[in-house]
């Protein structure tokens, strides 16, 4: 799989003094097999990428400008028809409190399923095949499957999302805040999960948190936004080590005062 | 932990609930006889066109155990019920449980007439203002659905019979028969029940469509098709569902004015007319009928929705 | 409509529609033509004219009058029907919230009863016995509400008793009046409001109701209802007749729901869910 690329993102809010933008010519490249975390202060416009990213921005926000190169094809993320086959099969949007975005009406395998079926000739009991190795493999028994949402609890029902990313295998993740609320511990874990189903499905994930320390430990690469822009984008480890932008060095020094002490 | 209560247990305890409420419902009916001036057996000689003398009204009183003390009295009438005894007619002398069944086949064939077009034409009222949200159409059905909530009943039928009826000629004004008579009534029974679910299909409807599992479901890449059908429309219709099972009970109480309007031989008129003629125990036979349709009607409709929702039924340990 | 405040433009309308119209029924006495119980049998059935501005009814009586004089007694026995129900149940509803879970039980069983009659029955069975005045219709129309008051308002009262300002107030070592006074009753006025302004639109056409069924206020003294049920009669040969009071009835209706409607999206408040 080649490399994913967002050229030039413009994402805008129509008004009646004219047209604002919020996301002002952003541009990522994520790498299959690889983690991108997206960082900034609350505001800066990295929901806004990430529902872009799967044309599911709320209204009247739209995009005014923008394409995502994905396997050699480009996408015009200005035409939502675009998304036709593409959503959930090439790209997955975890949006924020996805936990909770479960319909409580259908048991939680058959949310999979269903999804897995959509678009692929797939049997139904090949799907439930699937959908009963996926949830295992997260960590969730053999009868989560025919659970409702509402019998599972809030980290059991992430993990049935990680469970469905993985049974769908998209070439692009993105995972809007998926540890948020979570405690030190959990987060650690889900953080882990989350990587290794990047590598293990050779996927690029685009990864929202505020949790610096989660990005310092598991990103790859790393891009800041602020007000709209991408301030600075490079190598987790290079941007940590010698920031440019006046926003990343607070960044990393909010970092440097959690991790080393506080003196 | 919320643990929801098994099937049958939460059964038996509306049951109880259920059987308590109608215990007081026979008292309520019992009462009747007590609050109502004048005594019975009087009434009834003069009902039937005999003068009532001191003697003949003493020795029905008696025939009648209207001698013996109030809860004796009760308990009496209530054994009677409960073995479908609902007495006489003062009037006629007639059985009343007999007489409530020759109506009862009326008012059934309206109020399951009129609860079809409350379904049919709330879900279309509903769907059309979300379909066509914030364009004219919704615009105009927004308030056009309050002034039909608005209007009482028994104008909306003269209005009808008066442009349907008389001045157009379509339908009769009037009676029981074939399908035609049973158009206006329905439609002025049903109509307003109708605008005021419809008006709540629209908001839960809304409501669905801004709930993240519908967004979810088309990041998961789902067809449009098959999130409206297995998704919007099941979490849109369960309260619906509940409304629908209780409107049948509330057309219940619409039932008497518009088979007064229209001639219609229903328990709705019979009531009106027994209580015009001061005919206590058909009154009682079919205050008792009612209110048990009623709150039968309100049973169901919370087991449906407990049936509809497994939030409320299944066990959960989730937050 | 774009206002600061949402709901504003309805409560407005509804509320202007409704002064106006107790204004006009309470200078019935300067506005009314005529006596409305006076009889011209050589003016029946007069179509609407200079004289008459609303026609004459089967009896010569001007329409314009006796719908107004009607009106007096319509508003004020559904205002007093209204209030009676919601002070009687909201006190019912709100001690049910706070007994404990027998005194709970009982109180809403008792409601229970009150609620299994479906719609007018319970004041039109009661009418019919009762065969009293203005107090006895009333009475039986304030029994008829009393019951769906209660529930709402212990339904609104557990719900209020759950928030965290209230438990942060038990913390806070708050007493119970002062708790129920600051906290608890002060969230539940919304929704009362807009359940009052919607349940006196019902009880006015309930009173109508009654009176066309021949079980209101007795004639000759007018009202809206029964002057409905005449109309019936001469439907083809004086259709305006059913049009005034109907539509009087319909209009203080149309401004109960109006000023409910504005006050709903002014609080936004969910739709009133019990029955």
């Amino acid at each position: 799989m080649s490399a994913m690329e967002l050229n030039e993102l413009w994402v805008e809010l129509p008004g009646p003094g004219g047209p604002r933008s919020l996301v002002r010519g952003v541009s990522l490249r994520l790498e299959p097999g690889q983690v991108l975390g997206l960082m900034g202060l609350s505001g800066a416009g990295k929901t806004l990428t990430a529902c872009a990213l799967s044309g599911l921005l709320p209204a009247p926000l739209r995009v005014a400008q923008g394409r995502l190169r994905l396997d050699g094809r480009a996408l015009d993320l200005t035409r939502p028809q675009a998304w036709r086959g593409v959503r959930g099969r090439r790209v997955l949007l975890l949006f924020q409190g996805a936990g909770a975005a479960l319909d409580p009406l259908m048991r939680v395998g058959a949310q999979i399923s269903e999804a897995l079926r959509q678009d692929r000739a797939m049997a139904a009991a090949q799907a439930r095949q699937i959908t009963g190795q996926a949830l295992e493999r997260f960590g969730l028994d053999s009868d989560a499957a025919r659970r409702y949402p509402h019998q599972l609890s809030g980290g059991m029902r992430r993990r049935v999302l990680l469970a469905l990313a993985w049974a769908l295998r998209p070439q692009m993740l993105i995972a809007d805040e998926p540890t948020n609320g979570l405690d030190a511990a959990s987060r650690d874990e889900m953080s882990l999960m989350f990587t290794q189903l990047t590598r293990e499905l050779g996927a690029g994930l685009l990864l929202i948190s505020h949790d610096l320390r989660g990005m310092a430990r598991w990103a790859d690469h790393l891009a800041v936004m602020e007000a709209g822009r991408v301030v600075e984008q490079g190598r987790a480890g290079e941007l940590l080590n010698r920031p440019s932008h006046p926003l990343t060095r607070s960044l990393v020094e909010s970092l440097r005062y959690l991790e080393g002490g506080h003196a | 932990m919320s643990t929801a209560p098994s099937l049958s247990a939460w059964l038996a305890r509306r049951l109880g609930a259920v059987l308590l409420v109608l215990w007081g419902v026979s008292l309520v009916a019992f009462s009747l006889q007590i609050i109502c001036p004048g005594d019975p057996a009087e009434l009834i000689l003069r009902t039937r066109y005999e003068t009532p003398a001191p003697e003949k009204v003493a020795q029905l009183r008696q025939s009648m155990g209207l001698e013996r003390p109030a809860h004796e009295q009760y308990l009496a009438w209530l054994g009677r019920v409960l073995c479908l005894d609902l007495g006489r007619s003062y009037r006629t002398g007639e059985p009343v449980a007999a007489q409530i069944a020759a109506r009862l086949p009326a008012t059934l064939e309206l109020a399951l007439a009129s609860f079809a077009l409350v379904v049919v034409l709330s879900t279309l009222l509903g769907l059309c203002a979300v379909w066509r949200r914030g364009r004219w159409l919704d615009r105009v059905l927004q308030p056009l659905s309050l002034g039909l909530v608005s209007l009482p009943s028994y104008w909306l039928a003269l209005l009808l019979i008066a442009l349907f009826a008389l001045d157009l000629g379509w339908l009769p004004v009037a009676g029981f028969g074939g399908p035609a008579t049973l158009v206006l009534p329905a439609l002025t029974l049903g109509l307003g029940t109708a605008a005021m679910q419809g008006r709540v299909l629209r908001v839960k409807v809304l409501e669905a469509l801004g709930q993240d599992y519908l967004r979810f479901a088309m990041a998961k890449g789902l067809s449009p098709a098959r999130i409206v059908l297995r998704h919007l429309l099941p979490n849109a219709l369960v309260p619906m569902i509940t409304l629908w099972s209780m409107s049948l009970g509330s057309l219940l109480g619409g039932v008497v004015v518009v088979e007064t309007i229209f001639a219609w031989p229903g328990l709705g008129r019979l009531l009106v007319e027994s209580l015009l003629n001061r005919d206590l125990p058909l009154v009682q036979g079919v205050v008792l009928l009612m209110a048990l349709a009623f709150v039968l009607s309100s049973l169901i409709a919370d087991l449906v929705q407990r049936l509809l929702d497994p939030r409320l039924s299944v066990e959960g340990s989730g937050v | 409509m774009s206002e600061r405040r949402p709901g504003a433009g309805r409560v407005w309308a509804g509320g202007l529609l409704l002064a106006l119209m107790a204004l006009a029924v309470w200078a019935a006495p300067l506005l009314a033509p005529q006596d409305p119980l006076r009889v011209e049998l050589g003016q029946r059935l007069q179509p609407p004219s200079a004289a008459h501005l609303l026609g004459t009814d089967q009896l010569g009586r001007d329409q314009l009058s006796r719908l107004l004089y009607g009106g007096r007694v319509s508003l004020l026995a559904g205002l007093a029907a209204s209030g009676a129900a919601l002070v009687v149940g909201l006190a019912w509803g709100v001690g049910a919230g706070l007994a404990g879970r027998t005194g709970d039980f009982l109180l809403m069983r008792t409601a229970d009863v009150g609620l299994a009659f479906p719609g007018l029955l319970l004041a039109l069975v009661l009418v019919g016995a009762w065969q009293g005045g203005m107090v006895a219709l009333v009475t039986a129309l304030a029994l008829t509400g009393w019951a769906w008051w209660a529930r709402l308002s212990r339904g609104l009262l557990r719900e209020a008793k759950s928030r965290e300002y209230v438990l942060g107030g038990r913390a806070l070592g708050m007493g119970g009046w002062r708790l129920l006074g600051c906290y608890l009753l002060p969230q539940m006025w919304p929704p009362v409001a807009v359940a009052a302004a919607m349940k006196t639109g019902w009880i006015i056409v309930a009173l109508s109701a009654l009176g066309y069924l021949g079980l209101g206020i007795q004639p000759p003294h007018p009202e809206w209802g029964a002057m409905l049920q005449q109309s019936r009669l001469y439907m083809s040969r004086a259709p305006w007749l059913m049009l005034a009071p109907g539509g009087a009835v319909f209009l203080v209706v149309l401004a109960c729901n109006l000023i409910a409607e504005g006050l709903r999206r002014r609080w936004q408040i969910r739709e009133v869910r019990w029955l």
